[in-house]
């Protein structure tokens, strides 16, 4: 199979932007208010995590995202950030505040925001509150307002970088086109990452490579493979996958396609607008209605003509690990194939998964 | 060794028995020689009552969370079985493991919380029968939500989550209590139990009054020498977990009170010497185990009180249920912003006297490890002593006994 190269950098480090920024760490955090406020909102997402330092405050079982997060705080290396927000998505997060907030608010702002676990109009209403009290909260620590004008702005780029993520996506379906799972992986990490203005830009001229150059030769089928489960620090678990003979085709991470899906149509009443979307979006496993998660992935398996599923989670995820009899269960019935991979992913150990994802795929390959 | 061994024959199959809770409520009445509470043995004899109520199916039964809406649940005459503390009963007859296995042959991580996974497999083994609703709520943690989400898939019944911020606000109240609005008019409709303002007006003031002998009690604990061992005290935990609202529950407290007022005019202690007090955060392993034993016999080490019996919400309101109940709810110790948790730590141990604070940490409990090193660190720095106790409450496999009676020397070491 020919490779897709593209000439497109979407290389990302954290600390690698110039710009005043706020960190965030969760995808419902609203990352337009931030924008708006005149920061730069990346994840706090390294490429290869550490939780050494951390590993003193929070002990081994919990979250090693959270943790790996603390650390990046405690190291205090990126000068330019000067916030963060953390949100109410699960019980690490919290403990994670305590510390951030004890230890670290010296340093940067930290702001907490409560999070419903459910989407019902009263919960719209309430995040909706959250939102104007996140709004107040910047603008009081930071001196500057948040014009609706900048908000729409934000509105604007948000929706233009999901749409072309999504774009990106769809692209994914056509089995003759060759791009890798790999390649996706790093662009919606990037996505998450560098500025939005200049990853849109970056994002136009990869499908427009992709779609003039489309290297349509003679491809052996592939297992196509769907990863489901928390997140991905990098791509370094869909690499082994593709190198085990698999192709990933799409994802439920909250480091894929969770993080974009959907776009904020209402731009009348934005606060309102931006509470829906995120509330209401493919739920995580952190929200009550699991069978929202399950119903999008039998479409995916269908619209992506999926033949395996790999469930993988960060060691201690709670609301993720309860998910995963439910799935198990779930795709069983869809005669669709799951492996189940749970590992910290923080000290780069991919050994025996790789063990397990080859023998997976070679399965998948004699079906 | 004979009780041991009494305690081996039970299997999981006798707990579905009428003949096997009629057994234990005569063994709960009858023990010779029994030093505990006449109050304690009432609420064994209640946890007794409503788990034979369930299985023969006398009314409509909610599997819940702990601390759930449980003056509701009264007030609607339904049987409120609570998940964790089920896994606590399950495990005190040396069945725990026996149901973890059961969650973990169907794909129940071994690494989440053991109480919502003993629950788990007591929901897959059928334990209990089809209940009318399950209930959660989501200011405690992230599994007890997740947990009865599994449960509601397997029962295919209704499930209510009942959304609690963190933060201590009125908007947070309000947003609650119209949800708990919303649950008990369709639990009615579910259930056929009618609701009414008096009935739930009813269950508000059982739950004041329960709630000012458990205040009661509270203040006679400071006595020196405790009128009470710490071990039976962490036991009650299943009151304000599920208990509140209850006629029985009134009357365990009512008992407790009168029984430590007579033992604080003695100056009657169940130890037999206090060589050290000490204020117990978290809970206890269920299982049958002899970490008490050590500590309060033979090293003499007293829980003064425990964390778990401190009542954190103010008197409810009759008049206005659904707001009062999510006052309580949101008013929960265990919640929002750490530094008024530790404040109340703080007055803990200069109200009950203690030399130190034993931090026990059920493994898998993610909460309880999250807030840790800011109590730790709260406590260390006003010169508190302060020992964190690593151990699963459900789970046998991983209890070693010389281990942890080596900790807890080094502590008391420390405090002499």
């Amino acid at each position: 199979m020919k490779e897709f190269k593209t000439e497109v950098d979407f290389d990302s480090q954290i600390n690698n932007s110039k710009l005043l920024s706020i960190g965030w760490l969760c995808t419902y955090t609203p990352e337009e208010v931030i924008y708006a406020a005149g920061f730069h909102p990346f994840r706090l997402l390294e490429d290869t995590p550490s939780t050494k330092l951390a590993d003193t405050y929070l002990h081994y079982n919990l979250c090693p995202y959270v943790r790996s997060c603390l650390d990046f705080g405690l190291r205090k290396e990126n000068q330019l950030l000067k916030g963060i927000i953390i949100v109410n998505s699960c019980d690490a997060m919290r403990g994670l505040y305590n510390i951030w907030s004890r230890y670290l608010s010296a340093e940067t702002f930290v702001h907490f925001m409560e999070l419903p676990k459910v989407a019902t109009s009263l919960a719209v209403d309430y995040f909706k509150k959250e939102i104007q009290k996140l709004i107040n909260s910047l603008e009081k620590h930071f001196g500057r307002r948040i014009k609706e004008s900048a908000l729409y702005e934000a509105v604007g780029i948000y929706n233009e970088s999901r749409d072309l993520m999504s774009e990106l996506y769809e692209l994914r379906k056509d089995q003759s086109l060759p791009l890798n799972g790999t390649l996706v992986s790093r662009v919606v990490r990037a996505g998450q990452i560098i500025p939005k203005k200049t990853f849109n830009q970056k994002l136009k001229k990869l499908i427009a490579e992709i779609k003039t150059t489309r290297a349509r030769a003679d491809q052996p089928e592939k297992p196509r493979i769907m990863i489901v489960g928390s997140l991905l620090y990098n791509s370094q678990l869909i690499e082994t996958v593709e190198e085990a003979g698999a192709v990933v085709v799409c994802d439920d991470l909250c480091t894929g396609s969770r993080y974009f899906e959907g776009r904020i149509e209402d731009r009348d009443n934005l606060v309102e607008a931006l509470s829906r979307h995120y509330l209401l979006k493919t739920p995580c496993a952190r929200m009550k209605d699991t069978s929202l998660r399950l119903e999008a992935g039998r479409k995916r398996v269908e619209e992506y003509r999926v033949d395996g599923v790999i469930y993988q989670t960060l060691k201690f995820c709670d609301n993720h690990l309860y998910d995963y009899p439910v799935y198990q269960e779930f795709f069983k019935k869809l005669d669709v194939p799951i492996l189940q991979i749970e590992n910290d992913f923080v000290g780069g150990n991919l050994g025996q998964i790789k063990t397990r994802i080859e023998a997976f795929i070679e399965m998948l390959s004699m079906v | 060794m004979k009780k041991k061994s009494q305690k081996r024959m039970i299997t999981k199959d006798m707990l579905k028995t009428k003949s096997f809770y009629l057994k234990s409520k005569l063994l709960n009445r009858s023990r010779r020689g029994d030093p505990r509470l006449k109050s304690t043995k009432k609420m064994v004899d209640m946890v007794l009552n409503l788990n034979l109520k369930a299985i023969q199916q006398e009314k409509p039964i909610t599997l819940t969370t702990i601390l759930s809406p449980s003056e509701i649940l009264y007030a609607l005459d339904l049987i409120p079985i609570c998940a964790e503390t089920t896994a606590s009963f399950l495990a005190s007859f040396g069945l725990g493991d026996d149901f973890l296995t059961i969650a973990e042959k169907h794909f129940h991580s071994p690494e989440t919380c053991s109480f919502l996974r003993c629950a788990t497999g007591a929901v897959m083994d059928n334990l209990f029968p089809q209940p009318a609703a399950v209930i959660a709520t989501t200011h405690l943690c992230d599994a007890g939500a997740k947990m009865i989400s599994y449960a509601s898939q397997v029962y295919d019944c209704e499930y209510f989550l009942i959304d609690i911020p963190q933060e201590k606000s009125e908007e947070a109240i309000d947003y609650v209590a119209r949800q708990l609005e919303e649950m008990a008019q369709r639990l009615s409709e579910l259930t056929g139990r009618k609701l009414s303002k008096e009935k739930l007006a009813k269950a508000i003031e059982r739950s004041n009054e329960a709630r000012r002998y458990a205040l009661q009690a509270n203040e006679l604990r400071q006595s020196i020498p405790a009128p009470m061992r710490g071990s039976e005290a962490l036991s009650y935990l299943y009151l304000p977990g599920i208990g509140f609202g209850s006629n029985e529950t009134v009357e365990i407290y009512r008992k407790m009170a009168a029984e430590l007022e007579r033992r604080v005019a003695k100056k009657f202690s169940p130890l037999e010497e206090e060589r050290h007090r000490l204020l117990w955060l978290h809970v206890k392993p269920y299982f049958p185990n002899r970490l008490f034993r050590y500590l309060e016999k033979e090293k003499k080490a007293s829980i003064a009180f425990e964390e778990v019996n401190h009542i954190f919400w103010p008197e409810l309101d009759p008049e206005q249920p659904f707001r009062s109940v999510a006052q309580k709810l949101n008013a929960n110790l265990f919640q929002g912003p750490i530094d008024s948790y530790i404040e109340l730590l703080l007055n803990l141990v200069e109200k009950y006297k203690v030399d130190g604070v034993v931090h026990y940490a059920h493994w898998g409990c993610r909460w309880n490890y999250g807030r840790m090193p800011n109590v730790k660190e709260a406590l260390q720095a006003k010169g508190i002593p302060f020992l964190r106790l690593d151990l699963d409450s459900i789970s046998s496999r991983d209890y070693f006994e010389g281990q942890l009676n080596s900790r807890i020397d080094t502590f008391l070491d420390m405090l002499s």
